[in-house]
């Protein structure tokens, strides 16, 4: 698709020399949004942000973008109203205003303020922006400025959503002596991470514990428990798969999707780096956007919905993790079975229930199965730049139970988890897909396919 | 006498001139390389001795991929290459230590070489090569006989020492391996004793020739966890037995093995409080006298930069909670720091690097402790440099992944060599540093002019035999040097050894010189030395300008004696066993003076139980916590006996706990069932004092550990002792909550009442904040009202108050308030007709400080009380002096609605926050996204990082003294501050008993103190054992004795047990410890 953008270049270049005078339309096509996304999940990866804060760069840029079509094209309905705190923002006066490209341009200009490297951003979007100012300036300046003044009020609104406050509150205590309170993981031995993710302002739940899961089996170390018989079955699941060297390991680490891996080989310690869980689903999103042909609008109303259930997964399935506080399988295992035994992947710091791929992928896989349908198969290719090959699903959900049930053979989730978190995703993708209205006719032209 | 401006103090000498061409080149390779061997970049050492006994010292370098060479040296600093001449070479590469033995007793110095086996050629193992002597060209020829020797050890070896470790006369050996276990995930500390086949440490035991492995036997540890990379031998507690100290890298213990005299050993750092916190990532390591106490103390190096930038981008510790979630896996503390453990004697060590000066070094690798000046005092020549710095953040987090994100899992093969190419190399300079006089390093400029290089194992020997020690220095990827000394400052003597036949060299032999307005000068002769390296040269004895010795004492290693006299300066001694005059056996050296005090085992039945700290979890900006900050003990009758009993406060969960003492000098446990009400939050302080004037004596607690805000928990109590027993006066305090550090009592308004002071140094939660301090008035009964607004309205807000005192300081019969606390000065207010007045301009201006402690006391008998305070001390990163102090900023930098705490100090002049990037930009996200990479942070100013408008709008508070002072009462309301000596800077001191301990009618001092919960990038502060002091009727205070006290220490106080004095010291979460005078039977501490 790289070539669309070279074409508009060349063609810009050549009106230009031609006439310059003449300044034609600018066309903002769905490739233009699929590719700042991808420079934004670029970009985290890069920066380092944990799961539930990268879910959060994704939500405000998509839904910022959302309504600037929605208030300037009617193409779908306004979240207004529809989000308790969503701020009402205003239909460009300006004609002049190309209501497209004022999206994308408020999507760039946002996802810049949420993440670390802004210089990298601001290199992709001069030289978008540079191509467009030649094009047509008019137009151009003002989108820009439109974009600018809903950057503005977005900035405000994500601005008392309580992330800038949840950074100075305690960290998570590890001094205890409760045998079944986490504890940080090898081999970095990190804090638990976003102990207070469940005091951000959720979008579309009524509260953090709305969806509060089942406790998980009591912690017990006695043989035959239903605790102790969920701790062994990841113990031998990991070694049987691992000496079978079978397709699950292969699923595993599909799916691990872990922002920061730190790897120890010789003298040396670094990190390696992937996509966030959530990341995933806006990647399986765009897959699926392309697949149906979805315009811009369509796509973006895509990239919304997902990204909502999965903001929304982060804060609830955070909200159980710091309740239960339950300690990680490679803790225990060590301690009490097998000193030498490692995940086949790294435990993420922080505590183990439920498990949040199976949240965020049980939520995810809802939103996108009421917009694109359940018999919707696809090729997974997203893991791609991280040298994994591409993995084939049949339907939204049985990827997501794939990447539920991943983890435990990852090492890093007892069962109940798992099966508990699939469930509460999934309630709370319905929740979502009940609660927003945001359909078009193109959507249920999809769905009814 | 050479003149020091003239020349240069030390000359490199070229290649070209030396005929020194060895380079240990290295270089990787796709089948080994930093990726699969974690000690790639560890060099190579250097091994000294006359091999051909021409009277010359030879060099021998080893190489890990090349070929080790031998180079004879033929005078005036002229080599000659003879490896293959002298039948050492090797083609299987990968040597990593040397040392030197002579193992046959032929007289001729053998080399025994170790060797990385798994990495080098099939069959490779450690070597031991005989020195069969001279040929007729004075050419050295070895043979290789390990095996015949039993040494034919192969695994991952780093270095050998010989020495006689059950004095039987012949040398058994030490051999220290390295673990290759991956680095990062550190498991349990028992993994120690779990045996490791090749990287195990071994023990050998010299039966007739022929050495067995008796590892299992000597009780070493030989996990795989032990990454041995350095190994020192010494008689650390002066039994004539040799003792060990090893070095492991990364998170593995230190050992300190003391010899038990019956073929075995104890690591007694491994669950004790001998040597507080060691080094984190040992490297090299030094057993040598530094202060000329005749004591060997212990030297190891790690790799803190000393380069402010290096530091930041560098990893730093754990927060505080992992930490002690790692020490709670089997660990003691270790902090990236290179260590001074000075030996106080009886196994008793202070660490003092920081305060030393010798903290810092880069990534170090051999400390060389040699007397460069001949000056008497030993200096500190130590090498670094990394090619591949794996701890740079930089790299860590964001250069590696982008190298390497595409590849992880396969085989890398030639694009790993791109990677490790990535990896930021660290050429630095070697630093030296020179002992100023015992307990101080200084690093002179003109001794300071080294090349950047990455040097690793390294010696000082005399190659020109002019009594003065040059240096020799093993480099990666450069040839080595041979650095001349050309100080020419102070005579010396050169003494050379020759012993039994089962022991030639006198292994183990301590040689002490005496001269003339020097101290002594002791020499314990342990060829291994210098990381990887081996000196077996003639044994070098400053001795300033003295031209002739007075003594020389040798004792040799069988225990007996020899003395000479009237030695000359530039002597060259050669000593032999067989001659020494027999009449003169065994000597023992005399190390310890006459002790003042010795610590007492009292067993009261009470322990302090404290809480782990949470305060980093919550605020992990702040240096150190307020919480566990008691017990302090009170001392008085509480059953009318007239007998001392004891009240200590409860730590967090713990009721405070009362004992009345027997007539039998027991204690019993009398707490009232009342106390239990109050275990909420810790006690702070307590006091005995009839608060009712009834003529009993009840009790008031106060409460801190800055949990509450209010309520309850920080409501001081009082306990009126009745007929029944204790009983809560409930009414006592009225609504007054407060986190509480004191409480003290007097009868200031002369109206027959006993008034009180409670201070405090903390707003909960709000580190640096301003509390509030009560002034409150008795009426008589025990109610107390706070009258502070009216009679002491600057004592309010006076500051983080620590400790009060009554004190008439100006002598007009009034009792006046003074104050010390944190990041506010030593604090006066005068008692005058109106009420209490702060004075100013009495010289304590500049005297901010952290100070905890204060006591009035006239210390030169002028009449004219002076103050003695106790502070945070010298021995840590920080430093504060009145135009470069610590500062305090507390403001809402990021605009969240909480206060952010940025405490900076100076280092090097350069204002810089003390908390690391990682911990700052957790707190303040903005950082990163101005100075996402560690490189941009670390030159970033403070108005870089925070904004000048930040800076100018914080709440600052300030603190330029951080030394433990006295401070002389001139008489006419000024003071003059003097530091107390550099025994008392080594830690907090959190208490001071004052009191006249040798009789000549001038008060000492007794300081206790440390502090644990401070933050990792700070260390532990351990190194209090208990300091004497003695005054010299001036007011100035010289060491007596390390008292060999240990744990934090927060209160002394004097108490009477069964008739005889004792002082009582109370420990959080331990028991108290006791203190008992030596000498005087009629002493009486509490005058």
């Amino acid at each position: 698709m790289k070539r669309t953008i070279y074409t508009i270049i060349a063609i810009a270049g050549v009106l230009l020399s031609s006439c310059s005078s003449d300044q034609t339309p600018i066309t903002i096509s769905e490739e233009h949004l699929h590719k700042s996304v991808e420079k934004v999940t670029e970009i985290m990866i890069h920066d380092i942000f944990s799961p539930p804060v990268a879910s959060r760069i994704y939500v405000y840029p998509n839904i910022t973008a959302y309504e600037i079509i929605a208030r300037n094209t009617g193409a779908y309905p306004s979240l207004y109203g529809q989000i308790e705190h969503l701020p009402e923002i205003p239909a460009s006066e300006d004609p002049e205003v190309n209501a497209s490209l004022a999206a994308l341009i408020a999507h760039m200009e946002l996802s810049k303020s949420l993440i670390f490297s802004e210089e990298r951003m601001q290199t992709f979007q001069d030289s978008l922006y540079g191509v467009w100012q030649e094009q047509n300036e008019r137009e151009f300046e003002a989108s820009k400025e439109y974009a600018d003044q809903v950057v503005t009020l977005a900035k405000q609104w994500l601005g008392n959503d309580n992330y800038k406050e949840t950074r100075t509150m305690p960290k998570f205590t590890v001094n205890s002596d409760d045998p079944s309170r986490w504890q940080p993981t090898p081999p970095a031995y990190m804090d638990g991470i976003e102990p207070h993710w469940m005091k951000i302002r959720p979008m579309v739940l009524n509260s953090a514990d709305q969806f509060k899961p089942a406790p998980p089996p009591a912690f017990s170390m006695e043989e035959g428990s239903d605790f102790h018989k969920e701790l062994m079955e990841v113990y031998e699941v990991s070694n049987r798969i691992t000496d079978d060297n079978s397709e699950e390991v292969a699923i595993a680490q599909f799916w691990d999707c872990n922002p920061y891996v730190s790897v120890t080989r010789g003298h040396l310690m670094f990190a390696t780096k992937k996509i966030t869980p959530g990341a995933h689903w806006i990647g399986i999103c765009k897959i699926a956007s392309k697949k149906s042909g979805f315009d811009f609008a369509t796509t973006l109303h895509a990239y919304t919905k997902t990204s909502i259930a999965i903001f929304d997964g982060f804060i609830s399935c955070w909200d159980e993790k710091y309740r239960s506080n339950l300690i990680r399988p490679e803790t225990l295992i060590n301690q009490h079975i097998d000193e030498n035994w490692k995940p086949i992947l790294q435990t993420p710091p922080f505590p183990e229930y439920t498990s949040g791929h199976s949240v965020v992928s049980g939520a995810a896989a809802t939103v996108l199965t009421s917009i694109f349908g359940d018999d919707f198969a696809f090729d997974d290719d997203t893991e791609l730049p991280y040298g994994l090959p591409v993995r084939s699903f049949s339907s939204f959900n049985s990827a997501a139970d794939e990447a539920a049930i991943s983890r435990m053979y990852g090492g890093i989730h007892y069962r109940a988890a798992i099966e508990v978190g699939v469930k509460q995703g999934r309630s709370l993708g319905h929740f979502v897909v009940d609660q927003l209205v945001m359909k078009n006719k193109q959507e249920e032209l999809a769905n009814n396919q | 006498m050479g003149c020091q401006q003239e020349h240069k103090a030390f000359t490199y000498l070229e290649a070209s001139s030396t005929g020194i061409t060895f380079s240990n080149d290295i270089s990787n390779t796709e089948s080994l390389n930093i990726l699969n061997y974690l000690y790639f970049y560890n060099g190579g050492g250097v091994a000294t001795a006359d091999f051909n006994k021409d009277g010359l010292a030879d060099l021998y370098f080893t190489a890990n991929q090349k070929q080790d060479e031998l180079y004879l040296n033929k005078g005036n600093f002229q080599f000659e290459v003879i490896t293959g001449k002298s039948g050492l070479t090797q083609d299987d590469s990968w040597t990593t230590g040397v040392t030197i033995v002579d193992i046959d007793g032929n007289g001729y110095p053998d080399l025994y070489i170790c060797k990385v086996s798994p990495i080098a050629a099939e069959g490779t193992h450690n070597l031991l090569y005989l020195n069969q002597g001279p040929d007729q060209n004075g050419i050295p020829v070895f043979r290789e006989a390990a095996e015949e020797y039993g040494l034919n050890f192969s695994g991952f070896s780093t270095q050998a020492a010989f020495f006689d470790q059950d004095l039987d006369g012949d040398l058994d050996m030490y051999l220290l391996n390295h673990s290759v276990h991956p680095s990062s995930n550190y498991g349990k500390g028992a993994l120690r004793d779990i045996p490791d086949t090749l990287s195990g440490d071994r023990f050998y035991r010299n039966h007739d020739g022929f050495y067995k492995d008796e590892t299992a036997a000597s009780g070493i540890h030989n996990g795989k966890t032990g990454y041995g990379l350095g190994i020192s031998i010494g008689d650390l507690n002066n039994d004539g037995y040799p003792d060990l100290y090893i070095g492991n890298d990364f998170f593995e213990n230190d050992y300190l093995y003391l010899n038990n005299t019956d073929g075995t050993f104890t690591d007694i750092h491994e669950n004790g409080d001998h040597l507080g916190h060691t080094s984190h990532f040992s490297m090299g390591n030094a057993i040598t006298d530094i202060n000329n106490d005749l004591l060997p103390d212990i030297i190891s190096v790690d790799m803190l930069p000393e380069d402010l930038s290096t530091y930041k981008t560098s990893g730093l510790e754990y927060p505080y909670h992992i930490y002690q979630n790692y020490l709670r896996n089997g660990y003691q503390p270790q902090y990236m720091q290179n260590t001074l453990h000075l030996n106080r004697g009886n196994n008793v060590f202070t660490e003092t690097a920081y305060q030393s000066g010798i903290a810092a070094s880069e990534w170090s690798w051999a400390p060389v402790s040699a007397d460069f000046n001949n000056d008497s005092y030993r200096d500190l020549f130590i090498t670094n440099g990394i090619p591949g710095a794996t701890n740079d953040m930089d790299f860590v987090s964001f250069i590696a992944n982008e190298e390497i994100q595409k590849k992880l899992g396969s085989n890398m093969g030639a694009d790993e060599l791109k990677f490790i190419d990535k990896l930021p190399s660290k050429k630095t300079s070697n630093m030296l540093f020179q002992n100023t006089g015992g307990n101080e390093f200084t690093q002179p400029g003109q001794w300071n002019e080294h090349p950047p290089s990455f040097s690793n194992g390294a010696l000082a020997v005399d190659l020109d035999n002019d009594h003065d020690p040059d240096l020799v220095v093993n480099n990666i990827n450069a040839p080595a040097y041979i650095i001349r000394n050309d100080i020419e400052e102070g005579n010396a003597i050169t003494v050379h050894l020759e012993g039994s036949h089962k022991n030639t060299m006198a292994i183990g032999a301590k040689l002490i010189l005496y001269s003339k307005e020097n101290s002594p000068v002791l020499q314990e002769y342990h060829p291994t030395a210098g990381y990887l390296s081996a000196n077996a040269s003639g044994i070098h004895l400053g001795m300033g300008n003295s031209t002739t010795a007075d003594s020389l004492r040798v004792i040799w290693p069988d225990g007996s004696g020899e003395l000479l006299t009237q030695i000359p300066a530039d002597t060259t001694l050669t000593l032999q066993w067989k001659d020494h005059n027999p009449d003169q056996a065994a000597y023992t050296l005399n190390v310890n003076s006459a002790p003042l005090l010795k610590n007492t085992v009292i067993d009261t039945g009470f322990r302090h139980r404290d809480q782990p700290t949470l305060e980093f979890n919550v605020n992990p900006l702040i240096p150190y916590a307020s919480t566990n900050l008691g017990p302090r003990v009170a001392v008085g009758d509480l059953n009318g006996d007239n007998l001392d009993d004891l009240c200590f406060g409860g730590g967090k969960r713990q009721p405070a706990s009362l004992l009345y003492q027997t007539s039998e000098g027991n204690f019993i446990n009398a707490s009232p069932k009342v106390f239990e009400e109050d275990t909420d939050s810790e006690g702070t302080d307590q006091l005995i004092i009839d608060a009712n004037g009834d003529g009993l004596n009840d009790i008031i607690m106060v409460y801190g550990g800055n949990e509450y805000r209010t309520g309850r928990p920080l409501q001081p109590k009082l306990y009126l002792q009745t007929e029944t027993g204790f009983l809560e006066k409930k009414d006592a305090f009225g609504e007054l909550y407060v986190n509480a550090s004191r409480v003290k009592a007097a009868d200031y308004d002369n109206d027959g009442d006993l008034d009180l002071l409670i201070a405090s140094d903390l707003a909960t939660h709000q580190y640096g904040a301003t509390p509030v301090q009560y002034l409150l008035e008795n009426n008589g009964d025990g109610q107390f009202s706070d009258i502070t607004d009216t009679k002491a309205p600057d004592l309010r807000n006076l500051g983080n108050v620590t400790d009060l005192i009554w004190s008439d300081i100006n002598r007009d019969d009034r009792l006046d308030i003074l104050a010390v606390g944190h990041w506010m000065p030593v604090s006066i207010l005068i008692n005058t007709e109106k009420g209490f007045d702060l004075q100013k301009t009495n010289g304590l201006d500049d005297s901010h400080g952290w100070w905890n402690t204060l006591k009035v006391t006239d210390l030169n008998n002028d009449g004219h009380p002076d103050l003695v305070a106790g502070n945070w001390g010298s021995n840590t990163r920080l430093r504060a002096k009145k135009d470069t102090p610590l500062r305090l900023y507390r403001k809402d930098m990021d605009g969240n609605g909480s206060i952010e705490t940025v405490i900076s100090y100076y280092y090097k002049g350069t204002e810089t926050p003390f908390s690391s990037k990682d911990e700052l930009s957790k707190q303040m996200p903005f950082l990163n996204k101005r100075f996402l990479s560690y490189t941009d942070f670390s030159t970033a100013s403070m108005e870089d990082l925070f904004g000048r408008e930040n800076l100018d709008n914080a709440d600052v508070k300030i603190t330029n003294e951080l030394r433990s002072s006295v401070f002389i009462n001139d008489g006419n309301g000024s003071f003059t501050k003097k530091p107390l000596p550099f025994e008392a800077q080594t830690s907090t001191v959190n208490d001071i008993a004052v009191t006249d301990l040798n009789r000549d009618g001038f008060n000492d001092l007794i300081l206790v103190g440390n502090l644990y919960e401070i933050s990792t990038q700070l260390g532990r502060l351990d190194s209090n054992r208990g300091v004497v002091l003695l005054n010299d009727r001036e007011g100035n205070f010289q060491l007596a004795q390390i008292a060999g006290l240990t744990g934090p220490m927060k209160a002394i106080e004097p108490i009477n047990i069964n008739g005889s004095p004792y002082w009582v010291v109370s420990r959080n979460n331990d028991t108290p410890l006791f203190l008992e005078p030596i000498k005087t039977t009629d002493y009486d501490p509490k005058k």
